[in-house]
């Protein structure tokens, strides 16, 4: 068992020069929500965690058996099987499950294998009466249970009233639907408890899948989720944004089982040494070439109080009145949150989350997805169907500006594994606070997988 | 077109060239680099690698070549 963590002082604790984000939520126009209010700082420790945890296969293989094997993990979103029949595969580490909405408007999840001679039941997604195996016919009712055997003289020995697909178990949260490979596993409810409780104002079961992108990344699955972790890459990853940022000034939340970090919009950072004027800092934030004109802010507005005004007015059509009660924080900070081992809901109303995990059995390559929610007006439009980008396909390409963002994270990530394959270090230097959501994830991965 | 002063050191401008590649400028001295922070031509001899992958994208951009086989790692050594 790993070493616990404890409590820091938000007030003594060792933190960034300037204004805290609690100071900046001071200077609302809203009230502001409790759920920003809430610290929860960690002493994390200040151990270091083996390079070998990214590099090696015996690593990886032992979160199949101890992590991928047995824990929660977030399959696909309950709009994407809407009706009976409907179906979707999900993946993980060699493994494939089957997601399917019953005659009865449940969800199950069976592997991904017929009970004959194993041939893969359903290759895509998709919507069938039943599920009969390309192979030699055998069939499932969309509940699991046995259907057919062709010529079933033959299968006298096989036990019809209990030749059933084994059943996962299956959880559904705001929206999106769980499911965990071992069928002993713990409540759900204890592994989503903490998260729940935050995202009671936010409710993404109310928002549509609007895009979801996905791409192979060439690096071990911990790097590129890693890199979402925390604001304190920003100056050397995303330094066209500093004048708009407060990279770090973030704060940085650590519960039981998902962990937080916010990093405040409409704000310089506090590395540079100069003042940086409104205007510039809106020039930075909208991406605005260094000679264009910039709007005017209003008198009596601040930068982030703009901004938010202007986030208010986009989505108001869609959004309705609710955009009033939406206060500037929500509608212009990274609200990042994170859900063990690799789920990523961004909090408020931006609608991003990330999800991240090993391509098939590659220790040195992932899946990177990004699934935006949006709200709507009337009737819920269908969800997007997946994006997969090809090598050479930029993020920017099929997400425009935060896709731009992504591509720096990109550029970074192979050269990390390559570095992490050259380095004569043993273990990983991480800081105290800012990447304390990174220790949290090391910490788990501890708890769960071992050294 | 894209071009920006860097934060740490706001005299100096990165933009896109017309060649797809990135200028760097600080009062009389220039610096031709590759949408990475390769360096091509002139006397400004060092960039900042990101902001040249930033100012370089620009998406529906028939010159972009993001990929440039960068973004691949080399193949696993035994
Ligand atoms: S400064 Fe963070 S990896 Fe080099
Ligand atoms: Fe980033």
């Amino acid at each position: 068992m790993a070493e616990a963590y404890k409590d820091l002082d938000p007030a003594t604790m060792p933190r960034s020069p300037g204004l805290t984000y609690q100071d900046l939520l001071d200077t609302d126009s809203h009230d502001v929500p409790d759920v920003l209010r809430l610290q929860s700082p960690k002493d994390m420790g200040v151990r270091e965690y083996p390079v070998t945890r990214y590099t090696t296969r015996e690593w990886h293989d032992r979160e199949v058996e101890h992590l991928w094997k047995k824990v929660w993990q977030m399959a696909c979103r309950e709009e994407e099987i809407p009706l009976p029949g409907d179906h979707m595969r999900y993946d993980i580490a060699g493994m494939s499950f089957l997601v399917v909405r019953t005659d009865a408007g449940d969800i199950k999840a069976f592997p991904n294998a017929c009970l004959h001679r194993g041939r893969m039941l359903k290759e895509f997604d998709g919507n069938a009466t039943e599920l009969r195996c390309a192979f030699h016919g055998f069939a499932w009712h969309l509940d699991g249970s046995f259907c057919d055997i062709p010529a079933d003289w033959d299968f006298a020995h096989v036990d019809k009233s209990t030749f059933n697909l084994p059943e996962l178990p299956v959880a559904t949260w705001e929206g999106f639907v769980f499911i965990n490979p071992d069928q002993n596993c713990a409540p759900f409810d204890d592994f989503i408890k903490d998260l729940d409780e935050q995202f009671q104002r936010w409710k993404p079961a109310t928002l549509y899948k609007a895009a979801h992108v996905a791409k192979v990344m060439p690096c071990n699955w911990k790097i590129a989720q890693e890199a979402f972790c925390e604001a304190y890459h920003v100056n050397g990853t995303h330094p066209q944004i500093l004048r708009s940022l407060g990279d770090v000034n973030s704060q940085v939340d650590i519960w039981e089982n998902c962990a937080r970090v916010i990093t405040p919009g409409g704000t310089s950072s506090p590395l540079l040494d100069y003042e940086v004027s409104d205007q510039e800092a809106l020039r930075a934030n909208l991406d605005l070439p260094h000679d264009a004109d910039v709007p005017e802010i209003p008198e009596g507005m601040n930068l982030r109080q703009y901004l938010a005004e202007r986030s208010r007015e986009n989505l108001r059509p869609v959004a309705g009145t609710r955009v009033d009660e939406y206060c500037d924080a929500e509608l212009v900070d990274s609200i990042d949150y994170t859900l063990f081992p690799n789920f990523h809901p961004w909090g408020a109303f931006n609608g991003i989350n990330y999800r991240f995990r090993p391509n098939g059995n590659d220790h040195r390559s992932a899946i990177m997805e990004c699934i935006m929610l949006a709200p709507y007006e009337g009737e819920r439009p269908p969800p997007a169907p997946v994006v997969w980008l090809e090598e050479d396909q930029s993020w920017s390409s099929a997400l425009g500006f935060l896709g731009k963002v992504f591509d720096q994270d990109a550029f970074n990530m192979p050269r990390v594994q390559e570095g992490l394959e050259s380095t004569y270090q043993t273990g990983v230097v991480l800081s105290g606070y800012q990447e304390s959501k990174v220790r949290w994830l090391h910490h788990k991965l501890t708890e769960w997988v071992g050294e | 077109m894209a071009s920006l002063t860097h934060p740490f050191d706001p005299d100096t401008l990165y933009e896109l060239d017309g060649d797809g590649n990135i200028k760097i400028s600080n009062g009389s001295k220039t610096g031709i680099f590759t949408r990475k922070g390769q360096y091509i031509s002139g006397d400004i001899k060092q960039a900042d690698p990101q902001l040249c992958v930033w100012v370089g994208n620009n998406p529906g951009d028939a010159m972009q070549q993001m990929s440039e086989g960068g973004t691949s790692i080399t193949a696993k050594r035994t």
